[in-house]
């Protein structure tokens, strides 16, 4: 700047001088300008140009990123044709695809975009014709500017061209989808437009990329669907069919995850058990897919198994958890396992780090058995047990994570969500048990599981019971005292049309534990409905046998006796010792035994 | 309470060489047989047979229905018969679910036995 002030004061005299130079210089800056402008328009063609070959990477590249993320296929193909009509500016297009359902059998679908179903709903399905044959066998892109003055347009019976009704068509253009791994023809994509010339090279370029995008993603979709199928059949292969347990209102539900990729490793089973008892099993394998499915049917066998030994449930979780240590893997397991006994009307349960069962009572007061009883199977080794009561009128929830747990809420506020539904769910009636479920889960998660999710939802419906305990001593006279007990008890009852086989079963079981134990602890008479059960504990875990009586040699009648006289009867271990239980059937009181 | 008073064991030699009578009364289980056992130990001398009148045995169980067979050995021992008399209904009722009744002569009453004895 500092030079401009030394030419200051001869301004006037350049100005005047310098005139038509200006002229001149003004034309040379015209044509300049001119060149720029003609400079500029160039470039800002390129540049359109260019902008436009990137839009078509972009668009190819977000279409492609859409499609090949998606693992559904009706929504992937819809999008996909959405995309491809949008991009080629056809006026509308369609996107035939074959399928294969679960029995084998090939058939053909189609989306379309731009034109409502109807509007081609009434046409056969496009066949192998010249026009289309091309695109079906995978040969290569038929694109014509005026489909109607094509050479292949019209050879094939029985339209000869467009049927009637066929939207308006000139400007056509088709593209195979083929599996980049199998190379097999997936389906195909066809574009229309009513107007002649529409379709250009790029449009191609376009179509044809998004038919690249598209298969791959089929590709991934039907794997997807196949490896899902594979596991979801082999859980559902393993998962029991809960039949009705007299007594109970059962409600089982098992909802696989409708997000994510692979199922998951919850069961639930209800197991019937001497006595009239029933088990009731929640359990969950970690992990997911066919790995978690498989080690989910070997521990449920396991616990089944151990259920119909009768074992105590923190033994059935012990021994589960010692036999699961030496299966392959590494997924901890979580259980719980509770067994309901309609003589006291109790639950004894044990878990192994599972979620808190919940336990509603006829007044509809809920009750989470939070205390923590074990670690999950597989690191546990001692399980603890507990016993709560559970009265006819009572309810019991076991469930997995997937109802509680959801990604935009704690666990904790997920069981106080699930305890108000329980109570509510605790007022409707018995029938409506099944739907109340469906509806109590669909609340809690909002419809959408990000896992799996298993509910088993059992309600006490056994009908007014009694019972009658009686502590026993290892004397001799404990039978003695404990006819009279019976026999009172079944005068109170209005039973005594069973008590000579009632004192006979009753007198050989405490003889048995007097006699071989000498540490008896109470008999227990418990009669329900048609049902009258006697057991005897004690507290020695031996466990007696019925041997065959040898013909004129004494002893070994006792068992001979109960077993000739109960329905059935058998022993369990219980904490610290055993109980030998007999089941006798009541008929209903006949007319001339009342006025006896 | 007088546990003892539960059961009662007498012997009848009245009918004798044909015959010993026990009777017994009240209530027969593990807690009563062993006094069963000691009343009858020794009998019934060469002979005889034995007749149990169970008339009066309102209950029996498997230890008693032991007694029984230990009687009806040593009975067979000394060439007698054992005839089980006037057994109640669920006394009978023990008897026939162990099929024991086939091993004694079941009798209405000692009378019926005595005169099956005779009439032999």
């Amino acid at each position: 700047m500092s030079a401009g002030y030394g030419a200051c004061p001869c301004r006037g005299r350049i100005v005047t001088r310098k005139h038509s130079e200006s002229d001149k210089l003004r034309e040379q800056l015209a044509s300049l300008q001119a060149a720029v402008d003609a400079r500029t328009a160039d470039l800002a063609e390129a540049e359109a140009r260019l902008q436009a070959e990137r839009d078509l990477v972009d668009r190819l590249q977000a279409v492609g990123q859409r499609l090949t993320s998606q693992l559904d296929m009706d929504s992937l193909v819809q999008d996909a044709t959405d995309a491809a009509t949008h991009a080629t500016g056809a006026a509308f297009g369609a996107f035939f695809y074959n399928v294969v359902n679960e029995r084998g059998e090939a058939y053909t679908l189609y989306t379309l975009s731009g034109a409502p179903r109807e509007a081609f709903s009434s046409f056969p399905m496009p066949r192998n014709t010249a026009v289309f044959g091309p695109t079906f066998a995978g040969e290569g892109v038929v694109r014509s500017d005026d489909i109607t003055t094509d050479a292949r347009y019209g050879q094939n019976a029985p339209y000869h061209g467009m049927p009637a009704g066929h939207l308006p068509l000139r400007s056509y253009l088709a593209v195979p989808v083929v599996s980049t791994t199998s190379r097999e023809v997936l389906g195909g994509f066809f574009f229309g437009h009513p107007a002649p010339g529409q379709f250009t090279s790029r449009h191609e370029q376009l179509a044809v990329g998004i038919a690249g995008y598209a298969a791959i993603a089929l590709d991934n979709a039907r794997l997807f669907a196949l490896h899902r199928n594979t596991a979801v059949e082999l859980q559902r292969s393993m998962l029991p069919t809960i039949d009705p347990v007299p007594g109970f209102e059962i409600a089982s539900k098992y909802l696989p995850a409708a997000t994510g990729s692979e199922v998951g490793g919850d069961w639930l089973d209800v197991i019937g058990l001497p006595g009239r008892r029933t088990a009731f099993v929640m359990g969950d394998v970690m992990g997911r897919g066919v790995g978690a499915a498989a080690v989910m049917g070997q521990i449920r066998t396991a616990v089944r198994a151990y259920a119909a030994l009768d074992l105590p449930p923190d033994e059935v979780l012990r021994h589960v958890s010692d036999l699961a240590r030496t299966m392959p893997g590494h997924q901890f397991i979580t259980c719980v396992y509770a067994v309901h006994d309609p003589v006291n009307s109790t639950l004894s349960y044990a878990n192994a780090g599972h979620l808190p069962p919940a336990v509603v009572a006829p007044d509809g007061t809920v009750t989470f058995l939070q205390e923590r009883l074990g670690l999950p199977l597989r690191i546990g080794t001692r399980f603890l047990q507990r016993q709560v009561d559970f009265p006819p009128g009572s309810g019991l929830a076991l469930y997995t994570d997937g109802l509680v747990e959801r990604r935009d809420r704690p666990v904790d506020d997920g069981i106080d969500e699930l305890g108000h539904a329980l109570r509510e769910l605790a007022t409707r009636p018995d029938s409506e048990t099944d739907v109340a479920c469906d509806k109590l889960i669909h609340q809690l998660t909002g419809g959408h599981y990000d896992d799996d999710v298993a509910l088993l939802y059992v309600r006490n419906t056994h009908p007014d019971s009694v019972l009658a305990i009686q502590p026993l001593t290892a004397s001799p006279h404990a039978a003695a005292e404990a006819r009279r007990f019976v026999r009172n008890a079944l005068t109170a009852w209005q039973l005594e049309h069973v008590t000579d086989q009632a004192i006979t079963v009753a007198t050989e079981l405490i003889s048995n534990a007097v006699r071989h134990t000498q540490a008896p602890l109470q008999l227990r008479l418990h009669h329900c409905h048609d049902r009258l059960v006697i057991d005897v504990s004690d507290r020695d875990g031996r466990v007696p046998r019925r041997r065959e009586p040898v013909a004129d040699i004494p002893g070994h009648r006792g068992l001979v006796l109960v077993e000739a006289l109960a329905h059935r009867w058998g022993t369990r271990p219980i904490s610290d010792g055993k109980i030998v239980w007999a089941e006798l059937v009541v008929p209903a009181a006949s007319p001339s035994d009342e006025s006896s | 309470m007088d546990q003892t008073a539960l059961i009662d064991v007498e012997l009848d030699r009245g009918h004798l060489p044909a015959a010993l009578v026990v009777r017994i009364s009240g209530e027969l289980d593990f807690g009563t047989t062993p006094k069963v056992l000691s009343v009858i130990e020794g009998e019934p001398p060469a002979g005889s047979s034995m007749i149990v009148d169970l008339s009066e045995v309102g209950f029996c169980d498997s230890s008693a229905l032991g007694v029984l067979i230990l009687v009806q050995q040593a009975t067979e021992t000394v060439g007698g018969r054992t005839f089980l008399a006037g057994a109640q209904r669920q006394v009978s009722s023990a008897l026939r679910v162990t099929s024991l009744d086939q091993l004694f002569v079941m009798c209405a009453d000692v009378d019926a036995a005595l005169h099956e004895i005779r009439t032999a």
